[in-house]
């Protein structure tokens, strides 16, 4: 996409953050609404400059390159960590946490299936046995672990 | 100089007092490999279990960790392009691209080198020049602190190359998220769309995991789909870490950086409340300053010295208000307050009359800490970039997103904190995408509470009038600085143009 029309959009998406955050900030009380809304005006400003400053400029050469194929990655990435968090209180730590080594790798074209089950339950246990019992973060506890 | 010598022989000629040291290094290096862990976490873990120590033992373990946290955060923000701790942001900018070079281990020599260097001068300073600079320190009220702010967020000016608007915006943005929350002043919650977990502010932690970690396991998937078609994923090279420490030419060459960095660190340390990631990015901007000539951002040197020198030099320098006056100049200092306190002990001046062989051991054993973790950083450095190369990429990133999602949820115990970390690790990659810059997000996030409550304070200490930034002298200086600072990169921008223009005009 060019880099000009990638960045009017980008004008007009801050130009929504800074009406949104405007409208916010200025009901709150005096004192708490005074740091927010001069902010929110400044992103107005900056964003309208941008608008128009690649109106004028408007620079052909291509901002990004994203084929189908990449974006479809990246949303199933998206969604597989989305997915994980949401499983994480209900499933626990271990279960979830071994089911996002072995959903990520598939994604990524892994297909070597002993070594992932292997890779992922080593990693698992190498990331649970660091963090839960020697720093002693509480994790999610498991459903087979529930007393 | 009697109670230092004496300090020197009880770490050095006492095995247990070394081995404390050392475990505690060799803690703090594993912990801040560790994103989501950090020294202030492993301290508050910590204290408890020191209770009952010798406080010469409690006092070691607890100074390795803090010493060596930050340089543990380098390792992973220089192989893997994941910050292990905040501290360690700015390193990922030229120490994940010579990675990607293949030089991995020349990185992590700069990174090391750099580290003890920043360290040991902080240690000096804690020995020597601690009552003075305390001194400064307290001239610091709420004018000082808003201008310090803004000398913070001056640099972002430095650090945007041709992109000073996108800079400023994003700027604008990490300004707004530093208010979500409730206000400092009234306890209003501000955009927190009636959600309980914003009104202490959106977890930074999650969000620099996002931002950076996050980030990078879509850039990685990104890339591998692409090569997955032409199968050559499978064939990476495992490149050889060969020689860590930078030779005598490249010394040379950082010495300016370092001690310019490090001069930073030692300022920012013994301002309290001041913070790590101050010095780190002003430290950058002061490399980027006066190496014009190189590309930061690409896998330059100076770009790791920086920083890292500037982090280590902030670790003990902040321990000067806390040795000098008794109060401590940040979280992790706080925390050795309330170790000494658990030991009876009572910090501040009189710490020198009533214990003086504690606090020369704690000052001595920041000096020694930065010793050991040279060499141990190394080794452990060396052990893990051996090991990462020769993990295939899709098992690596499947592993550095479970480190991620683990790293933001151990920080408060909260699933809240993974979705934080998605959302910033999504607006990371929109970021790259739009090109625009994390590194003013990051600092504006940072300061932006200290220079509102700056703001705050001045006007109503001033009733109003905006003269109060002027007429005190260190809010002046820093504020001349900064207007030298932002104003700097502009001019010579508007120079550079008229230049082209005029060369046009000539030619045509």
């Amino acid at each position: 996409m060019k880099t000009w029309k990638v960045d009017i959009i980008l004008a007009a998406a801050l130009i929504v953050i800074s009406v949104v955050s405007f409208s916010d900030s200025r009901n709150y009380p005096d004192i708490a609404s005074h740091f927010p809304v001069r902010l929110s005006i400044v992103l107005g400003i900056l964003a309208l400059v941008l608008l128009v400053k690649s109106l004028i400029k408007r620079r052909e050469e291509a901002m990004f390159t994203l084929t189908g194929e990449q974006f479809r990655v990246i949303v199933v990435v998206v969604a597989a960590v989305a997915l994980y968090t949401t499983l994480l209180g209900h499933l626990g730590y271990l279960s979830s946490s071994f089911l996002l080594m072995i959903g990520m790798m598939t994604i990524l074209g892994f297909r070597k299936k002993t070594v992932m089950v292997v890779t992922a339950l080593c990693t698992v246990a190498v990331v649970y046995a660091a963090f839960n019992l020697i720093l002693g973060v509480p994790l999610p506890q498991d459903f087979f672990m529930a007393k | 100089m009697e109670h230092i010598l004496t300090a020197f022989g009880d770490i050095l000629f006492h095995p247990t007092v070394l081995l404390f040291l050392v475990f505690g290094v060799v803690v703090g290096l594993i912990v801040g490999a560790l994103p989501g862990l950090n020294d202030t976490i492993t301290l508050a873990v910590l204290i408890p279990i020191t209770f009952a120590m010798d406080p010469k033992y409690a006092f070691m373990l607890l100074v390795g960790v803090y010493t060596s946290a930050c340089y543990g955060g380098s390792i992973p923000a220089i192989l893997l392009k994941i910050p292990g701790t905040a501290s360690s942001v700015v390193t990922t900018l030229d120490g994940y691209p010579m990675t990607q070079r293949g030089e991995s281990g020349k990185a992590i020599g700069i990174s090391t080198t750099s580290s003890v260097f920043g360290g040991l001068s902080s240690s000096l300073v804690l020995m020597f020049l601690a009552p003075i600079l305390a001194s400064y320190a307290l001239k610091f009220g709420p004018p000082e602190y808003f201008a310090l702010a803004i000398l913070g967020l001056s640099t972002v000016a430095g650090m945007s190359g041709d992109n000073v608007l996108k800079s400023l915006i994003v700027c604008v943005i990490g300004l707004i998220i530093s208010t979500v929350g409730m206000s400092p002043q009234t306890g209003y919650p501000r955009y927190t769309f009636g959600n309980d977990y914003l009104l202490e502010g959106l977890p930074f932690v999650p969000m620099l995991i996002g931002l950076f970690g996050v980030t990078s396991v879509f850039e990685v998937a990104e890339g591998l789909k692409s090569r997955v078609k032409d199968g050559t994923f499978a064939k990476m090279t495992v490149p050889r870490i060969g020689k860590v420490l930078p030779d005598l030419a490249m010394v040379k060459r950082l010495l300016p950086t370092w001690i310019t960095s490090s001069a930073i660190g030692n300022l920012i340390g013994v301002i309290p409340g001041a913070g790590m990631i101050m010095a780190i990015y002003m430290a950058y901007d002061q490399a980027i300053r006066a190496n014009k000539d190189k590309k930061f951002g690409t896998g330059v040197p100076e770009g790791i010295a920086a920083p890292e020198a500037a982090n280590n030099a902030v670790v003990a320098s902040s321990m000067v208000p806390l040795m000098s006056l008794g109060v401590p100049g940040n979280s992790t200092s706080a925390l050795f307050l309330g170790a000494l306190m658990i030991q009876g002990l009572r910090p501040g001046p009189s710490l020198f009359q009533d214990a003086p062989e504690v606090a020369y051991i704690i000052i001595v054993g920041f000096f020694v800490a930065n010793l050991i973790m040279g060499p141990v950083g190394i080794l452990i450095a060396k052990f893990l970039s051996g090991i990462i190369f020769r993990i295939p990429r899709e098992t690596l990133t499947a592993a550095i997103a479970l480190l991620c999602v683990t790293g933001a949820f151990a920080v408060g115990n909260s699933i809240f904190n993974v979705w934080i970390m998605l959302i910033f690790g999504i607006l990371g990659y929109v970021f790259n995408k739009l090109k625009l810059p994390h590194s003013p997000l990051i600092l504006a996030v940072i300061l932006g509470s200290m220079m509102e409550r700056g703001l705050y304070q001045s006007m109503v200490l001033s009733k109003g009038s905006l003269m109060i930034f002027l007429t005190r002298p260190i809010s002046l200086v820093m504020l001349a600085a900064s207007v030298f600072f932002a104003g700097a990169p502009l001019f010579s921008m508007a120079r550079n143009r008229l230049k082209k223009r005029a060369k046009r005009g000539a030619i045509s």
